[in-house]
């Protein structure tokens, strides 16, 4: 035992080598330790200087929020480190008790080495763990710091006498002085200093000018182009349209102005501060676009046909503008704010631009509710609108100048934006939906473009395409809620990683009491299960057409194979997908456990079937194509499934027999190993007849027959002396049985026929009655009244001349 | 092709009442206790610090979105919520 760890110490110090990568990695983790722990105490800091900033808080509150993931991934990179050193300290094992030998000194300094930098790590990642802390603390203060600034300004009133005053005035001549300067000093320094690259700048807007309305003209402009007929375009078509009339230039518009500021911003032209004002006056370019556009595509005042709303040329005129009016109010107003923002904040200024805009909206939404607009019958004055629009419109409007009179401006104008900008995108997302509405409606996507293309480039039947309108109208709707929620989410004052945070924990961590679901791990599940499902169907019909074909199986074998795999295939393609989907297969035993009770009693039959299923699969007996007979019925098999086999009846009826009938019952099949069959043709012939002629003629008509073997050769039994004729019965064979019923009737003629030609007679049921009259002293005493006179005797015998 | 559709709903409606038959989590990290006696774990999970007892030979999922442990032997470690981690001897194997 010392010379094993004598060895085992020797061998660790050679590989000190790896040690001291450990000491330089280990000196790395501290720095990094170090400068995380700054991090935090510097949002600290910067968080007692904040202020009343909410941009500020939110900013920092990203910062910390990011700052924990990384003090995560340095602690986790430590572990790594501190389950090295841990394996090696395994490795030279505890101090020797003192009954055992020493070990090398070597030995010993090493573990104390080792321990010391175990200590030092486990130092580290406690250290990162209370940074961690403390940035929670500090996220919980910033919400806290942000719920209370937020209720603040809602909350407090404002004397909006005293801001309208030459204070007013003043403040603004000397904010639009202030601001002019800044333009001309940025333009004058920026062209002085970086010439090349405004002309660079220059050329590029210009560039990029030109391709978003090349792309415009040439693609979405002709896509979404409202024409003139006089056909009014269908619901589902008008719906559209004005999705993608809304959605697909400002698109375009909000790349270009993204893309423009980006490459101007790189170019670094744009100083911070005239970056700010770039950017928020982009933004209201982009929203006031977005509604313009939204406003023309449901309101459409010089195309009537594409209207959505069916309001009068003039209400939809007045409809357009008013909304539009009402988007560049608030975006004005924002911009002013962040101007204000950077020039030095002015209280009158602020006031007065709240006010003008709370007071806007608010008239805006009261002219809209005064509307009248739709078209009455005759020349009487056009209708207004119905109550549930009219009175919320007046009273949100009315509430919006009440309250700004009185000088809530903060919440009257936080309405206000939440009113124009909230509205726009539930427009929109309305829209999305009723589109939707229209593509599920039956044969709404056969009569577009694309349901026609379908039907004729890839023959899709009605149906199919009615289902796949069905499936876009779901899709369209899953869209539309995926991009609309984040978005109302973002507007309603969300952080963009709070949202993340969420859609991020909707796709891998539902939690349901203590279980939690994985939707993408669901859809991989299914996804692997659909791909399995899709290999096996492939392989089937490779190993069918390539192999068992080829190779001449019988026919019945293969079916049997081919299902075999099918079944097969599909298991495994369930379990792959059930393990992906995160379902631990060591549960299957305790579901099968707590089934077993199930199968016991209620799933009893179905279990039966399906073993009776794979025994008919494995045994045999029938195959597809085979006429069988089987509980009480006689058909030809056309499907032999896992838990119940498919059998056609002759008058067209399918029997779905379950299997354990026909495992457990007796089954004939006319059709096993070979198809040979016998028929039989009974035949009376007259009393007097030629007995062995008769023998003769029925082989004789059984030989001409091409369906019937000569061996094994027919032959004919005389059965009976019959009541009324010598029956016959003419026995043969044939090598299908299938042709049964045509072969009986086609013997039958021709023996009809033959006998005929031969004068032989093919008798009826006859009774011959004898009347015998008797004298009056013989009668017996009658019984009853009434009694006839005479009696009959007779012997009533009969019976069938022909029967198979 | 009416044949392959009934047999494909079939195994669907098979797997998904499956589905709903098992369940299990196979998310965040999980933990399990080969001790002889209950462990305590002290779990920093986004700055929230929390005590996790297991008991003997009992399995725990936890820390789904990452987070610092203090093992029963006082060393500590950073998870980021996937790993399984086996409690032996008051040590913790992760893998």
């Amino acid at each position: 035992m010392p010379l094993h760890r004598f060895v085992l110490a020797l061998f660790l110090i050679a590989s000190t080598t790896l040690g001291a990568l450990a000491q330089t990695g280990e000196g790395d983790g501290a720095q990094r330790v170090e400068s995380l722990q700054r991090s935090v105490d510097a949002v600290a800091a910067e968080l007692a200087e904040a202020g009343d900033s909410d941009a500020r808080l939110a900013e920092l509150g990203d910062m910390l929020a990011s700052l924990q993931d990384e003090l995560l991934a340095a602690g986790v990179e430590l572990t790594a480190e501190l389950g090295e050193v841990k394996a090696r300290l395994n490795q030279i094992g505890p101090p020797p008790a003192d009954s055992e030998a020493a070990e090398p000194t070597a030995a010993t300094e090493q573990r104390a080495d080792l321990s010391a930098q175990r200590a030092r790590i486990n130092q580290l990642i406690g250290a990162l763990e209370e940074q961690s802390i403390a940035a929670r603390r500090l996220s919980d203060r910033i919400v806290e710091r942000r719920r209370a600034l937020f209720t603040q300004t809602l909350a407090r009133r404002y004397d909006i006498t005293t801001a309208f005053g030459s204070q007013l005035v003043a403040d603004i001549a000397d904010r639009t002085q202030a601001l002019q300067r800044r333009i001309q000093s940025w333009a004058a320094f920026t062209w002085r200093t970086k010439q090349s690259r405004v002309l660079i700048g220059a050329l590029g807007v210009m560039a990029l000018s030109l391709a978003a309305v090349m792309v415009f003209r040439r693609t979405i402009g002709i896509w979404v182009a409202r024409r003139r007929s006089d056909e009014p375009p269908s619901d589902f078509v008008r719906l559209t349209n004005a999705f993608w009339y809304t959605v697909l230039p400002t698109a375009v518009l909000w790349a270009y102005l993204a893309a423009a500021l980006v490459m101007l911003d790189r170019l670094s032209l744009l100083r911070p501060d005239i970056l700010a004002i770039a950017t928020q006056l982009a933004l209201g370019i982009g929203v006031v676009f977005l509604i313009w556009r939204l406003a023309e595509a449901v309101f459409a005042p010089s195309v009537p046909h594409w209207r959505l709303i069916p309001v009068t040329d003039r209400a939809a005129r007045l409809l357009k503008g008013f909304f539009v009016v009402m988007a560049a109010v608030t975006v004005t107003e924002l911009i002013v704010e962040r101007v204000n923002e950077l020039l030095g904040a002015s209280l009158p200024i602020t006031i007065a631009r709240s006010l003008l805009a709370s007071v806007l909206t608010g008239l805006l939404l009261v002219l809209i509710a005064f509307l009248r607009p739709f078209a009455a019958e005759g020349d009487a004055r056009p209708a207004p609108w119905p109550g549930y629009v009219k009175w919320p419109l007046l009273a949100v409007g009315g509430a919006l100048i009440v309250m700004a009179l009185a000088g809530y401006i903060g919440f009257a104008r936080f309405a206000a934006e939440q009113i124009v900008v909230t509205g726009a995108v539930l427009t929109t997302l309305y829209l999305g939906h009723l589109a939707a509405a229209a593509i599920a409606k039956p044969s709404a996507l056969a009569e577009t473009g694309l349901g026609r293309r379908l039907a004729e480039r890839h023959g899709a039947t009605e149906t199919t395409i009615d289902q796949l309108g069905l499936a876009a109208g779901i899709g369209l709707r899953v869209i539309v809620l995926a991009i609309g929620l984040p978005v109302l989410a973002l507007m309603w004052g969300y952080r963009w990683s709070d949202v993340r945070a969420v859609i991020y924990r909707i796709f891998t961590d539902i939690p349901v009491g203590s279980i939690s679901i994985s939707i993408t791990s669901i859809a991989v599940g299914i996804a692997l299960f659909i791909a399995g499902y899709w290999l096996t169907r492939r392989f089937q019909s490779w190993l069918d057409a390539s192999v068992l074909e080829r190779s001449r199986v019988e026919p019945g074998a293969r079916t049997s194979i081919r299902k075999a795999m099918g079944y097969t295939g599909i298991a495994i393609a369930a379990l792959i997908g059930l393990s992906a989907a995160g379902f631990n297969l060591s549960q299957l035993a305790l579901v099968a456990g707590a089934l077993s009770l199930g199968i016991g009693f209620g799933l009893q039959n179905i279990v039966n079937n399906f073993v009776s299923g794979l025994i008919l699969l494995a045994e045999r007996p029938f195959k597809s194509g085979d006429i069988i007979e089987a509980g009480g019925f006689v058909g030809v098999v056309s499907n032999v499934n896992v838990r119940a086999t498919e059998i056609q009846l002759f008058d067209r009826k399918t029997l779905i027999l379950p299997n354990s009938e026909l495992i457990n019952q007796p089954v004939s099949n006319w059709m096993h190993r070979n198809t040979l069959g016998r028929v039989a043709i009974p035949i009376g012939v007259a009393y007097g007849s030629d007995a062995r002629r008769v023998h003769d003629l029925l082989l004789e008509i059984a030989a001409e027959h091409d369906d019937i073997l000569s061996f094994p050769e027919p032959f004919v039994s005389f059965d009976n002396f019959g009541a009324s004729s010598l029956d016959f019965v003419l026995y043969a064979y044939l090598a299908d049985i299938g042709l049964g019923l045509g072969v009986r009737t086609e013997l039958r003629m021709r023996i009809v026929e033959r006998f005929a030609a031969e004068g032989i007679q093919i008798p009826f049921p006859q009774q011959d009655i004898h009347l015998r009259t008797m004298p009056e002293r013989d009668v017996p005493q009658a019984p009853v009244a009434g009694q006839e006179p005479f009696s009959f005797y007779g012997a009533g015998r009969d019976k069938n001349a022909d029967e198979d | 092709m009416f044949d392959a559709m009934t047999q494909f709903r079939t195994a669907l409606a098979a797997s998904l009442a499956m589905l709903a038959a098992l369940a299990a989590p196979a998310h965040g990290a999980s933990i399990v206790n080969n001790d002889g006696e209950p462990r305590t774990l002290i779990v920093t999970e986004n700055g929230v610090q929390s005590e996790l007892v297991i008991g003997a030979g009992e399995t725990r999922s936890f820390c789904t979105s990452g987070c610092f442990i203090t093992l029963p032997n006082g060393d500590r470690a950073a998870l980021i919520g996937t790993e399984r981690l086996q409690i032996v001897g008051g040590d913790a194997v992760i893998n």
